[in-house]
This record gives structure tokens, sequence and C-alpha cells, in this order.
């Protein structure tokens, strides 16, 4: 009841914007009410206290005072921002000063409620708002502009389906047209009038028929109900009877029973027997009920200890992990810098420009650092140059890479010094290696020991004879001439313990053609999964990829290799290292037997690395090299030494590249200084106009660079 | 004795060792960080196997690839089978190898040299 109660207030609230619970209330005690809210801030009784008033008061037909609460209702529910107040309110005004014969403020109070209305597209409220207005022009004789909002809402109510209203418009319109002459449309509007009031009549009448048939069939319902009741009646009625006689019975019985007063003492004790027991079983329901009690009160200790445990441990885990951040980033920069002596060890990719000029090497590790190395040395005549690929990857394979590095280099070195590099061969060097690997790590027959090795291709390559010398574990050697393919298969044996590892490694001989082009790579870019398929590369495919762009230079052939891999591979991961190297034979710039032992060039360069790099690729000329670190050290020295040459770096600390130069333009104009720019439009200007003879992009084209030092000294 | 199913991972391989029902395969890609970790159990269990062998064993290698350590894993495996061969009972290396994975072929071939084994080799589009 209560909860109905509250609900239809909320409607009500919901409706009108107002609390009707002062209804009940009269005129007195609201004006009471009003005199105590004025001034208060509560606005939202204060509002519902003048729409009470408002209503009262039009019921009184006291129009003026409810027109005045109803003005201050919407006053104040316009501070409050209650639109529906507001919109519902403009209506009654407008009905009151309809009643008051105030057509005028009639109009203009109906009409603030139909905008209101349309705002907020109350249809229904609308079709009123248009026939009261249109009422209150038919009272101030202005038929047109009655007729007018007459048809509005005549038409609005037929969209509705709102046959009354529908009705009461085609009255007022027959109304408006007889008065203006116009006999036609009236008697039109009449018929309307006439068919609908018949119409609505008709279903009023279907209406009570219906609701007549629900009040019979409920009659009919209540009847047999009641016919039913009746006969339960009946049958009460006997019982009752039966009662009586049972009573009459009873009241014998007792009369017996007075006599047997022991027995009801018996009973009584029974009774009392009975009493005793429920006691004892509510005691001892209670004592269980606080044995639980205690057992809940344990368990929640024991549970709050555990969370306090696992808190503990949380944050002990936490605490780990942390920690294994810690030792993460840790081992990440410590893999980096091991990176670092990676490439430190393995020999510089650019050197290899130096022998053969048309090359490249393409060198992906996997991780940071790589299982796979390349590996190159240039004895004499002789041109060693070998790819591997370690066991495992990362720093596993890195480990054996060192390994595999350091004792290339001991092999090679041994043989130079020893005997002479001329008696080393492909297959020699492998099985000294082999052996190297399986006596420094140990390595025995032992089932489920690490044969931890590698798998190398290397050739040997004379440049005076033109041969290749070929030895391989498992990993082979691609030559392509003329568009044929030579693959050289490498042992079906690794550098390291194995069945066969007292089987000597074979060498194959290859007599070189000028153009010929050789590749060594390991088998991270043919056992690469990718493709529609997810499938490896295969060695397959590598040929043919390979035979596709063997003629052209070998830098555009490393661009098109790795796209090709890194198109291959798509989205999946890298799942080795991957190396491919390449190079042209009979292109190689034999030597040009330049010697410049006789002249010295000054090196301007703060990097040391960047220096290292030019006297690497400028000792074969024999050039006698001053290394200077910035350019103020370079003004100095050229005052009081002579130099064929003057190599300038741009951004040095103390004094740049282009003031050193113009220094030292301006002291001694012959010198030639040779720039090393970034390629860029600016700094090629910046170079010309202080006064540099010539400048070369970094990074250094090594054969532009050798000859533009030719042209300078 | 229990039979053995190792499901694959992204770097091993699947491994099935079931003596009930002569079903003894190895399949997928094997390129576990530590290869001994991975093959010492597969070991341990044929060395088991060995001591009361199935009149004739038949072994299905499956690799789409394998890294170096595998390689050599895989050649241990063979190893032991070949072990149970010389003890008198017959065993049997079926090699499935994608028919245009020239290597993988080569690869079974080398093994077939390297143990001695009875192998078949079948071939997949």
């Amino acid at each position: 009841m209560r909860i109905g109660y509250f609900k239809t207030l909320v409607l009500f609230i919901l409706v009108f914007g107002s609390i009707n619970i002062y209804a009940q209330t009269g005129i007195q005690a609201l004006e009471q009410k009003l005199e105590k809210l004025t001034g208060t801030n509560q606005k939202i009784d204060l509002a519902n206290v003048h729409t009470q008033l408002g209503n009262l008061y039009w019921q009184k037909s006291e129009f003026d005072k409810a027109a005045l609460h109803f003005t201050k209702a919407i006053e104040i529910n316009s501070e409050l921002n209650n639109s529906n107040a507001i919109r519902i309110i403009n209506g009654y005004l407008g009905l009151i000063y309809l009643e008051a014969e105030n057509y005028n403020k009639a109009i203009e109070y109906f009409n603030n409620s139909l905008s209101l209305n349309k705002v907020k597209n109350k249809k229904q409220e609308i079709i009123s708002d248009y026939y009261n207005i249109a009422s209150a022009y038919q009272y101030l004789n202005n038929f047109e502009e009655s007729n007018k909002n007459a048809k509005e809402a005549l038409s609005l109510a037929l969209e509705l389906d709102k046959l009354e209203m529908a009705k009461s418009c085609h009255l007022l319109l027959a109304e408006n047209y007889e008065k203006l002459g116009d006999s036609k449309k009236s008697s039109e509007h009449f018929t309307n009038y006439s068919t609908i009031t018949k119409h609505i009549q008709s279903l009023q009448m279907q209406q009570l028929k219906t609701e007549k048939q629900q009040i019979e069939q409920r009659i009919s319902k209540k009847t047999k109900e009641l016919n039913k009741a009746l006969d339960t009646l009946d049958e009460v009625v006997q019982q009752n009877i039966e009662i009586e006689k049972q009573k009459e019975a009873i009241e014998e019985l007792s009369k017996a029973q007075q006599k047997e007063f022991e027995m009801h003492d018996k009973l009584r004790k029974t009774q009392l027997f009975y009493a005793g027991l429920v006691l004892i079983l509510l005691a001892a329901l209670l004592f269980l009920f606080l044995i639980q009690n205690q057992a809940k009160k344990k368990a929640n200790k024991k549970l709050q200890e555990q969370n306090n445990e696992i808190e503990e441990q949380k944050k002990e885990i936490e605490k780990q992990r942390d920690l294994a951040d810690k030792q993460h980033e840790k081992l990440t920069a410590s893999i980096q810098y091991a990176r670092k002596i990676q490439s430190a060890v393995i020999p510089n990719a650019a050197i290899i420009h130096e022998h053969f000029n048309d090359s490249f090497i393409s060198y992906h590790p996997r991780d940071i650092v790589s299982g796979d190395f390349y590996w190159f040395v240039q004895k004499e005549n002789l041109f060693i140059l070998a790819a591997a690929d370690c066991t495992g990857h990362g720093v596993p394979g890195a480990f054996m890479s060192m390994l595999g590095v350091a004792y290339l280099n001991e092999i090679i070195n041994k043989a130079a010094v020893n005997v002479h590099i001329s008696t080393l061969n492909a297959d020699n060097i492998l099985n000294q290696l082999r052996d190297k690997v399986i006596s420094s790590l140990h390595q025995t027959e032992k089932k489920g020991e690490p044969k931890d090795g590698m798998d190398i291709a290397l050739c040997i390559i004379d440049t005076e004879q033109k041969t290749l010398e070929f030895a391989g574990a498992y990993n082979p050697a691609l030559i392509i001439r003329k568009n044929e393919i030579i693959e050289l298969k490498g042992d079906k044996m690794p550098v390291s313990f194995h069945k066969r590892k007292d089987i000597p490694f074979s060498k194959q001989s290859l007599k070189l053609e000028a153009g010929d082009c050789i590749y060594l790579f390991s088998d991270g870019f043919i056992d690469q999964f990718g493709g529609p398929y997810k499938r490896k590369f295969l060695i397959k495919n590598f040929k043919e990829l390979l035979l596709n762009i063997y003629q052209r230079p070998m830098q555009e052939q490393k661009t098109m290799i790795e796209q090709e891999f890194s198109s291959w591979k798509g989205n999946l991961p890298q799942v080795d290292d991957v190396l491919v190297m390449g190079i042209r034979f009979g292109k190689l710039d034999k030597k040009q037997e330049i010697n410049w032992s006789d002249k010295t060039i000054l090196i301007a360069e703060d990097t040391d690395m960047n220096y290292f790099l030019l006297v690497e690729v400028l000792k074969k000329t024999k050039v006698k090299t001053i290394w200077v670190k910035n350019g103020q050290e370079a003004v100095d020295y050229v005052a009081q030494n002579k130099v064929d040459l003057i190599l300038m770096d741009i951004n040095m600390p103390v004094m740049n590249g282009f003031e050193a130069t113009k220094k030292i333009k301006t002291s001694d104009p012959n010198i030639p200084i040779l720039m090393q720019t970034a390629i860029n439009h600016d700094a090629f200007e910046q170079a010309k106009e202080s006064g540099a003879d010539d400048f070369i992009p970094k990074p250094i084209d090594f054969k532009t660079f050798i000859e533009k030092i030719t042209k300078l000294i | 004795m229990e039979a053995v199913f190792i499901g694959a991972q992204d770097d091993t391989p699947e491994v099935i060792l079931n003596k009930e029902e002569n079903k003894f395969e190895l399949s997928g890609k094997s390129l576990p960080e530590n290869v001994t970790d991975f093959y010492n159990p597969v070991y341990k269990w044929l060395e088991e196997y060995k001591k009361d062998p199935l009149e004739e064993t038949i072994f299905h290698l499956n690799i789409e690839y394998f890294n170096s350590a595998s390689h050599k894993a895989i050649n241990e495996l063979l190893d032991i089978l070949a072990g149970i061969e010389k003890a008198g009972k017959k065993v049997k290396v079926v090699w499935h190898f994608l028919r245009e994975d020239d290597d993988m072929l080569e690869t079974g071939h080398d093994y077939k040299n390297l143990t001695g084994l009875d192998f078949d080799f079948i071939g997949y589009d």
C-alpha cells in the first residue's frame, strides 16, 4: 500500500512537476505555509504551494488570485529550470483567463504553453492549446484566426485519432464559417461533427456492451463462487452439528476423567518432562551455536592470518619481480655490451670493400648478439672468407662465435708465421678448427651432453691464381657464373664432436672467372618460416632469388635480399640469426699500385673509431698519417710541419672543421683540404665556402675516398 | 611401459612414444634453447624401451625445422634405435619431408648412412 502510494506520488511529481501533498489542506493552511516559506530557500516547496493555491482559488473561481499564484509559480519554476511545470501552468493560466473572459491574455498563455509543448513534442497538449486558442479567437469574433488554429488542432487530432477533440474542432469550425457567411463549409464541418458524434456514440455503445458482457461474466463467476461458498457453508453447518455432538461426548468423558486425577497428574508430569526436554534441547542448540560461533571466529582469525601471509607472499613476489626486472635490465645492458665486443672481434664489414669493392654482407642477429659470424683475412694474394653458424643463437651462440673467430685467427696467423700461408688449405683450416673446438670444450662421446660447435662455409680466394678453394661443414657456397649456379656442398658433419669427427674435411677447387659471384651464408635465411603457408624459404628459392639478382651491383643485391627476407617472414618471428655475404670476383681494384710512402696526411678527427677506420683504408697506400683531435690542433700542427693533405672532420670540439679550414687556407692556401661532410647540400656549400678543395660525404665510400685523395695529393 | 606424449610448442616438436600401439613419432619444429633438457627424457625412455622392445619398431620422423643442436640430438636418438636393431629386433625409420625441401631429404639420407638403419622416405606437398 505504502509503495503504491509512493509510486503514485512520484508519478504525480513527474507529470505535474509539483508535489500535490497539500491537496487536502485548505487555502488557509496553505497561505500559512506560504508565509513561512517566503524568504527561505525552499524554492521547490514554495513553487508547489503557489501551484496548490492557484488550483484552489481557481476552483473557487477567484481568477485574479489564482492567476497571481500561478504566475508566481512560473517565476519560481523558471529559477528551478522546471520546464514541465512552466509548460503546464501556462496552460492553466490560459484556461483561467478564458474563464475570466480575458481572451487576449488567454491567447498569450495558450501560445506560451503551445511553444513549450512543441519543444517537448506533447502532441495531445498541442491539440488542446490550438483548440483553446481557436475558442478564444472565436470569443473575440476573430473567426479567421480561430479557424486557422482550429484546423491545426483538427489535423493533429485526426492524426492521433482523438475523436472527441476532432468533433469539437469541427463544431467550432462550423460555427465560425456560419458567422463568416460560408454556409457550405459550415454545413460540411457540421456534417463531420455529426458523423464523428455518431461514431463516438457507437463506439461508446460498443464499449458499454463489452463492459456489460464483462460485468455479466464477472457476475456469473461470482455466482458460481457464491454457490460453492453456500455448499461449503452447508458442510460447515453439518460439521458444527457433529462438533456439538462430540462436545457432549467429551463432556461425558471429562466427567469420567475427573475421577482419574492420578492419571492427570501423570500427564502433567509427562508434560513437565517434555518441557524440560525442550529446554535442554534449546540449551544444547545454544551451546552448539556458541561453539559454531567460536569456530567461526577461529576460522576468521585463521583466514586473517592466511590473508596476512598471502599479503606477505605478494610483497615477496613483488620484490622478486622487481629484482628480476632489475636483473633483466642489467642482463640486457650486459648483453648490449657483449654485442660491442662481438662486433669488435668480427672483422669490420667495411674492410671487405677494400678488397672487393663489389661486395656485401647482410648480417641480422635474431637477438642482440649472434651465433652467426663472418670472418675474413687477407694474407698476400690469398683472401680467406668464412660464414659460420654456431649452435644456438643469442648469448650461447655468441660465445661459440668468439671462440670460432679466435681460433680461425690463430690458425691463420700460426701458419703465416711458422710455415707459409700458401700451405694452408680450406679443408685443413676446418680440420684444425674442429680439433680446437672439441678439445677446448672437452667434448666426448657421452650421450645427452651438448655437442656445441658450428657449421661453416670457408673459401680461400687466390687473387693471383684466380682460384677458389672451398671446404664446408654442412654449409655450402654458391657461385653464379653466366646464369648457372655452381653449388659447392659442405661435408655432412659439423665443426664439433660427431660420429665423423675422425673423417677429415674435404676441399673443392674452382677456377674463377671475372664476374663470378660468390655467396656464403648461414641457414638463417633458407630456414626462415613465412610466405602463404608459413613454410621454410628453402635453398631452392634462395638460389632462384640469387639467379634473379646476381647481375645487379652487390649493394643493391643486399637490399633486395633483405627486402625478400622481411616480406617472406611477414609477421612471424625471425627463427635464427641471418647472414648472407656476396662478392663479385674480378672487379677488385687490383691494388692500383698506390704508393704514398713519401706523403703525409693530417687527419683531424675527434672520434677514435672513425680515425682507425680511415687509417685502415689508407694502410695499403703506405701513406704516413698524423692524428689531431680538433681544428685548433690541426692549425697548430700545420703551422709547424709540412703535410701533403688534410682530411678534415667538421664537428669537433674546441674548433670545428670550417673554422680550421679558413684559418689554414689564409695562412697557406696550397695545402689541399678534403672535408668529410654529411650528405646534405648546405654542408657542401659550407665546405666550399670555408675554402676546402673537395669534400667527401659520410659514410665514406672507400673507392671514391681513394680517388679523391689521389686527385689532391 | 607408460606411453609418453609431449605436445608441440613453438620451439619443440610433438613426441609420441607408445609401445602398446607401436606408435613412435617426432614431428614439427625443434629449436629449443636447451636441447639436452628437451631430449634427455626421450633418450631415457628409449633406453628403457631398448631393454624389451617390440619385434618391429617403426619410428616416424617428420621434422619441419631443426637447429643445429637438434640435428645432433636426433642423431643420438637414432643411435639408440640402431642399438635396438643390433640387439636383433627390426627397426624402421620413416622419414617424412616436404618434397620441395631438398636439404631435409639429404639430411634423412645422411642419417641413414650414419646409423645404418632402414629408412623409408615419404615426401609430402
